[in-house]
């Protein structure tokens, strides 16, 4: 999967309009990135990734960079 | 592999009550304005929950729904032998709050009394545990009994969880049957995860904790003395643990969701029910909803969601004969421990009574030094 095609499926996931995400953009600039979100990011991650999110690592998220890192399958 | 088989033990009667005081999601926008609330009902589908009084305990909630039960099955108290209380809310540090309740019960001393320490998962936990006693012995019927006041424990500014937790008790009849019928109960649990949730003060560990508030990592002040739940692991627990459990349970049973007439899982939130019919590939009329009206009660959601969705029955359905009041029912409750189990029975859903509301309490069970 391309780092496009990962942020088309971010955005899709966490309801964010198409192309307003980049991978420098700072996740506390995303009004839409709220806990629900983090939910949604989590079941997404375990479905498409069989990556089981922590709180830890949720934490740890800073841009949206730091996601697409982590959208490999496990 | 924690599997177990139980043989010849139904359940014969259900009921649940709830405190009369019902609290509104909307109104804890005193509190916290008008958006927090209502991104949580959004997120949790929670409308609504009942709390108990200041002096309303735990035991009383069991005690009240067993009454209920006792009452409206015309059960004699004398062949009751056995009563397992599932709380995590005694009513004191010792005794276990079984004994207060076999008092109140007027059960006999003849009747095996105990209490088990599980939230979510205590319903599953403390059938098996009833079921099993009761096939090593010669007794006719034996109660399971839950209460819960969990919403006692949250700091009321949490937002969290101050909207999330109702209070609720439950009974439920087991009997003996000459019937042919067989129990197959999967229990697990992680120890390793035991901090998820956890109220870390009050117990033996930390006798001198300090009762300061503090900022914790999720932005939210608390002290040792509030609940604390790791929202997010409990979460993905949910969604993989959870539905791992309940696909090891069907091919252990060898059987489908389409054996199960009725899916009764935790109250947890809905989008986690939403998870666990879309991963388990179930009707969505097939899973009964009660979190809207009474909140996430713990151990008591399974049985109280029963009482809400066949509570009202035959009213709803007047030309049911008995075959369809017989209901297949898979169950998983998970939570706190982290500890869970799935498990299924046949219920006769006329032995599912209507949720009651009560404000009784035991007076006389607040100790004063004069009466020692």
């Amino acid at each position: 999967m391309t780092n496009q095609e990962k942020i088309a499926l971010l955005e899709e996931t966490l309801e964010i309009d198409e192309g307003t995400l980049t991978e420098d953009t700072l996740l506390e600039d995303v009004d839409e990135y709220d806990s629900m979100a983090k939910l949604s990011l989590i079941v997404m991650m375990d479905d498409e990734f069989a990556v089981k999110l922590t709180g830890d690592m949720i934490k740890g998220f800073q841009t949206v960079g730091d996601i697409l890192a982590v959208m490999e399958k496990a | 592999m924690s599997f177990f088989k139980n043989r010849g033990i139904k359940i014969s009667g259900i009921t649940s009550v709830v405190p009369a005081n019902r609290v509104t999601v909307e109104s804890f926008s005193e509190v916290f304005g008008e958006e927090i609330p209502a991104k949580f009902t959004a997120g949790t589908g929670i409308k609504a929950m009942y709390k108990a009084l200041p002096e309303q305990t735990a035991s009383d909630l069991a005690t009240a729904a067993a009454e209920k039960l006792i009452e409206k099955k015309e059960i004699d108290r004398n062949e009751i032998g056995l009563m397992v209380l599932v709380t995590q809310s005694p009513d004191y540090r010792r005794p276990s709050s079984a004994s207060v309740v076999q008092k109140r019960l007027k059960l006999p001393i003849e009747c095996s009394c105990m209490e088990i320490n599980l939230g979510c998962s205590g319903f599953i936990y403390g059938l098996q545990t009833a079921m099993s006693l009761m096939a090593a012995s010669d007794m006719k019927y034996g109660l399971l009994l839950m209460g819960e006041t969990a919403s006692k424990l949250v700091h009321p500014f949490d937002k969290s969880i101050v909207m999330m937790y109702g209070d609720a008790g439950a009974a439920v009849l087991l009997e003996k049957t000459e019937d042919d019928i067989e129990t197959i109960t999967l229990l697990r649990s992680d120890g390793e995860r035991y901090k998820a949730i956890i109220l870390p003060a009050g117990g033996f560990r930390d006798m001198d904790a300090p009762h300061d508030r503090f900022l914790c990592s999720d932005g939210i002040e608390r002290s040792l003395y509030d609940i604390y739940m790791d929202g997010t692991s409990v979460f993905s627990f949910s969604i993989s643990d959870v539905p791992k459990a309940l696909e090891d349970y069907l091919k252990y049973t060898e059987t489908t969701s389409d054996d199960y007439d009725i899916f009764a899982f935790h109250q947890a939130n809905e989008f986690i029910i939403k998870q666990l019919i879309r991963k388990l590939k179930l009707k969505k009329d097939s899973v009964p909803v009660s979190l809207d009206h009474y909140g996430n009660t713990g151990g008591i959601s399974i049985p109280i969601t029963l009482c809400d969705a066949f509570g009202s029955y035959p009213d709803s359905n007047q030309e049911s004969g008995k075959e369809s009041a017989m209901k297949r029912i898979l169950m998983s409750g998970f939570g706190i421990g982290l500890s869970w189990g799935v498990t299924s029975v046949s219920i006769d859903i006329r032995d599912v009574f209507p949720i009651e509301e009560t404000d009784d309490y035991y007076r006389e069970g607040r100790i004063t030094p004069d009466m020692l």
